[in-house]
């Protein structure tokens, strides 16, 4: 099966991007919506903006989860008035906390009064309701996706759902979903062992860039964010030209297209908005953290390195896959097997693709052997990359699992809808599969080197160890 | 209903749209039984040029003996990465490794608490290959001893990491206090059961369960439907069945009593997990219960998701679930909240559950969660391979085989007494066993309220 003949292409006037893939397997169809917004896009302390805007998206509209818009509006607004008071407030370096908890009292008794107005969660509802499966989203460093499976009879519902939130999301409840947000980073970040060595890995191999902050955003940061900062974002990155909609699954693509331009074709168009400008300076020297928390030790190993459309890119992934792809990569057969010093290992490219990104090695060691002693192994495997050409074996294989994947790829509406968008926001064409699939063949045992010889660096190197804290004798 | 309306200043409600009745029928699959007894489910798909297929062994960590956890899955993995030895060719580790990886084809075993499973997933061109390792590794395995050393001191770092995640920590300690430390519905593997694990211990539980007759086999995707009754046949024809029995699994003896418990963990959030023992498989009330707990706890608008997260921010999720085993299964809450939240969420979760049981639900309540339930109900064939994974999986764990079929009609004939009912009957508030991970030392004081909380030390 090829995509070629599949992928269906449409531009509405506003210049929002759509596909549609026809698949009659099943009576249903999943419905992506990525945009181009994401963790990269924001600026220092408003970290996390992104993510928290993604949680509002659920918050409904002026006409879903409300049952009276025109008085809740009112309510609203004062509270907004109240909160912005209440941060100027607490953003002074000596704040009042009589007038503190004074406005805190009143934030308690009008968010009693707006409950009268609201339907509670009907944004969620009514999805669930008629069958949503898998009804989500996700915020990266560089984009942000919705995300949901519907019964095949629910197209024009997906549609009015979506795009009513596109035009209209009402910022209601915004201070209690803050607090999830919080909890939610709780969860992911502080009390997780692997969330806090990548999100202080990410920190220090970035030193200007914003790739620096994870996507959830620093603590400080949720806590103060705003109601006007979030609608701004809105306003900035949730234009049409700035989006992608991808449907697939059992539709008869002329309807499907009657029913995305009656209904996304509302959206206004607006300006595209600004690409990030900042840029990395060059690393000089390798930098190295360590990172304390009560869990046994893990490594991570990174470097600085190229993303599309630079042709090394393809290179970088094959070199990710020689190491790491399988029990039969080089490092697993040494590290794992051979030797016996880690249980797991692993390599990804991170934290995303629209910027020079970083190619890391994640370790998990096996007492009684250090950190130490396993970065010095996976150096020689490094090292063996820059001196030995690949043998044609290995090549074959990475193009045959290739192959695979992308055939695997087909298997699932919601996976393929995210790639398709995915790919788009990427490189402006759902082609780039196809075309990473040539460039992958073509890459040579001399470039691999080459490639290894550039960037694999020690002074290109950040190197993350997570470790116990000390523990001083009493 | 005329769509050309929608003007760009006008939305209508979504409860507006007319929406035609979706009529799909659930596929099907054929069930043949081969002449060594292994059943086998089949489904074919030529959608996509692959193949998938999952041999379920009745071989799970509950038959392990108690001074041996851990050796299903030391069996199951070595069986996998120990290497072959058959009739016909002798393959090593790295070997097997090598080829199936060349192929790009997926060859995974793993053992759960009632079984063992391998999965196969190969392209169709590859197919007699791939499923000639698969047999190989099930009937031929070399259960190499060095290998098995090797499987051992992988287990080994896990127990030593077993600690590092709360979450994981929770769940873990919960079921033991539920189902008692040393039941086998509880209990993990230690340092000292894995060291004991000898090479003869591997061999003896894979020659015990490792049968033709103790396998379900699951097929789906690319293959000649009227021909492979015969090649699975031709397969498999070496492999004779062989009597297999099963240990008595020691019976549930952990009390019913409130328990309230404290795991310390430095960290600024408690994870909570609480609940009770739940409901043997195949229960009558399976379908009240489904409809129950979707609105208690089981989805993004139940009563706990609405309290604690929308209304409270006191967590990113929360949800309630009550499960069938095949002795009992279990009632389980849980949620993450900060240090100080705490005992409100305690407090609002045990409060919710009691209010179900004091009054039936509101009937938007019962419209929401049946219309959800039958409407979602669509996706349990979605990924079409899902069918005879699930036909497989009623047929492992007994229950009825048109439990799909009369899924629909069993949901809507649930009613708000009937939710009462088995809230009243399966939820009990007031033994519940609560357990915290979190800051002990903030936790002992402020939990005072809900109870005197027994403090349990991890081993370091």
């Amino acid at each position: 099966m090829d995509l070629d003949d599949k992928i269906t292409e449409l531009t509405l006037h506003n210049g929002m991007r759509w596909f549609f893939v026809e698949r009659h397997t099943a009576p249903t169809f999943s419905g992506v919506i990525q945009f181009k917004v994401g963790g990269v896009d924001e600026v220092e302390g408003q970290t996390g903006l992104s993510h928290l805007f993604e949680h509002m998206a659920f918050k409904g509209t002026s006409v879903i989860g409300t049952r009276d818009y025109q008085a809740e509006k009112i309510i609203l607004d004062q509270i907004d008035e109240l909160a912005r008071q209440f941060t100027l407030e607490q953003r002074k370096p000596v704040p009042d906390q009589l007038l503190l908890e004074e406005l805190y009292q009143q934030l308690v008794q009008l968010n009693l009064e707006h409950r009268q107005y609201v339907i509670k969660d009907e944004f969620w509802q009514i999805y669930n309701r008629h069958g949503a499966n898998n009804l989500n989203a996700g915020t990266s460093k560089d984009t942000t996706s919705y995300l949901v499976s519907l019964p095949a009879n629910r197209l024009e519902l997906w549609c009015l759902m979506e795009s009513n939130r596109l035009a209209d999301p009402v910022f209601r409840e915004f201070y209690s979903e803050r607090d999830v947000v919080m909890e939610e980073r709780r969860l992911r970040i502080d009390s997780n062992p692997s969330g806090k060595l990548y999100e202080q890995f990410l920190a220090t191999a970035y030193t200007r860039h914003p790739y620096r902050w994870p996507t959830i955003g620093w603590m400080e940061d949720i806590s103060q964010v705003t109601v006007e900062q979030a609608q701004a974002l809105y306003r900035t990155y949730y234009v049409p030209g700035n989006g992608v909609g991808v449907l697939v699954g059992d539709f008869e693509c002329a309807e499907a297209i009657r029913l995305v331009q009656t209904y996304f074709g509302q959206l206004p168009a607006g300006d595209l908005p600004p690409e990030v400008t900042v840029e990395e300076p060059p690393q000089t020297e390798e930098r190295r953290i360590i990172v304390e928390f009560d869990a046994e030790p893990e490594l991570l190993i990174g470097y600085h390195v190229p993303t599309y459309p630079h042709p090394d890119d393809v290179t970088i992934d094959v070199i990710s896959n020689l190491l790491t792809n399988g029990r039969s990569s080089r490092l697993y057969m040494a590290l794992v097997k051979q030797q016996e010093v880690a249980t797991e290992v692993n390599s990804f490219r991170v934290p995303g693709d629209r910027y020079p990104n970083v190619l890391a090695i994640n370790v998990i060691p096996r007492a009684p052997h250090s950190p130490t002693v396993i970065e010095e192994r996976v150096y020689l495997e490094i090292e063996r990359l820059k001196t030995e050409p690949a043998d044609a074996w290995e090549l074959q294989k990475l193009k045959n699992q290739l192959d695979a994947t992308l055939v695997r790829g087909l298997g699932s509406n919601l996976g393929l809808a995210s790639r398709i968008a995915y790919a788009v926001h990427l490189s402006g064409d759902w082609h780039y599969f196809k075309t990473y699939r040539q460039r992958l063949a073509q890459v040579t045992a001399d470039e691999i080197m080459r490639a290894a010889q550039t960037y694999l660096t020690p002074q290109n190197r950040t190197v993350a160890t997570l470790q116990r804290p000390e523990v001083t004798p009493s | 209903m005329n769509r050309q309306r929608h003007s760009p200043t006008i939305w209508i409600h979504p409860n507006e749209l007319a929406i035609e009745p979706l009529e799909w029928d659930i596929p099907n699959a054929m069930r043949l039984e081969l002449h060594n007894g292994m059943i086998v489910y089949l489904q074919a798909d030529t959608e996509l040029p692959l193949l998938d297929v999952r041999a379920i062994i009745r071989a799970g960590t509950v038959y392990e003996p108690p001074h041996l956890t851990g050796l299903a899955e030391i069996t199951a993995e070595t069986v996998r990465t120990g290497g072959i030895a058959s009739p016909q060719r002798t393959m090593t580790s790295d070997d097997v490794d090598r080829h199936i990886e060349y192929l790009a084809g997926r060859l995974e075993t793993y053992a759960d608490r009632e079984y063992s499973l391998a999965s196969l997933s190969i392209l169709e061109k590859d197919k007699t290959e791939g499923l000639a390792l698969l047999r190989d590794m099930l009937m031929y395995p070399a259960l190499d001893g060095k290998i098995i050393e090797h499987t051992k001191k992988k287990q080994i770092e896990d127990i030593r990491r077993q600690n590092d995640n709360p979450q994981q920590v929770a769940f873990r300690e919960w079921l033991k206090l539920v189902y008692g430390a040393k039941s086998p519905w509880a209990m993990t593997p230690q340092v000292e059961t894995i060291q004991s694990i000898q090479q003869t211990d591997v061999n003896d539980f894979y020659q015990r369960y490792y049968q033709p007759n103790n396998i379900i086999l699951t097929v789906y995707g690319a293959f000649d439907p009227d021909r492979i009754e015969m090649e699975l046949e031709e397969l498999f024809q070496a492999w004779q069945p062989q009597p297999i029995s099963f240990p008595a699994i020691p019976p549930i003896t952990s009390t019913t009593s409130p328990e309230l418990v404290v795991v310390p963990k430095v960290q600024e959030q408690s994870v909570i997990v609480l609940g009770h023992l739940g409901i043997r498989r195949n229960s009558p009330d399976y379908f009240p219960i489904l409809v129950m707990n979707e609105i208690l706890g089981g989805g993004f608008t139940s009563r706990m998701m609405r309290e604690i997260r929308s209304n409270r921010g006191l967590s990113y999720g929360v949800y309630s679930r009550l499960t069938e085993g095949t002795e009992a299964g279990v009632f389980v809450s849980y949620c993450a909240t900060k240090t100080e939240s705490t005992r409100e969420a305690i407090e609002v979760m045990t409060g919710i559950v009691r209010e179900m049981k004091t009054a039936p639900p509101a009937p938007e309540e019962m419209e929401l969660a049946t219309e959800s339930l039958l409407n979602n109900f669509v996706f349990q064939f979605d990924a079409r391979s899902e069918l005879v994974r699930r036909l497989a999986g009623l047929e492992f764990f007994g229950q009825p085989a048109d439990f799909y079929q009369t899924y629909r009609e069993n949901v809507v004939r649930v009613t708000a007494q009937d939710v009462q009912r088995v809230a009243e009957t399966y939820l009990h508030p007031e033994n519940l066993k609560i357990l915290v991970v979190g800051d002990a030392e903030q936790l002992m004081v402020s939990l005072q309220p809900v109870g005197t909380p027994r403090l349990i030390h991890l081993n370091p």
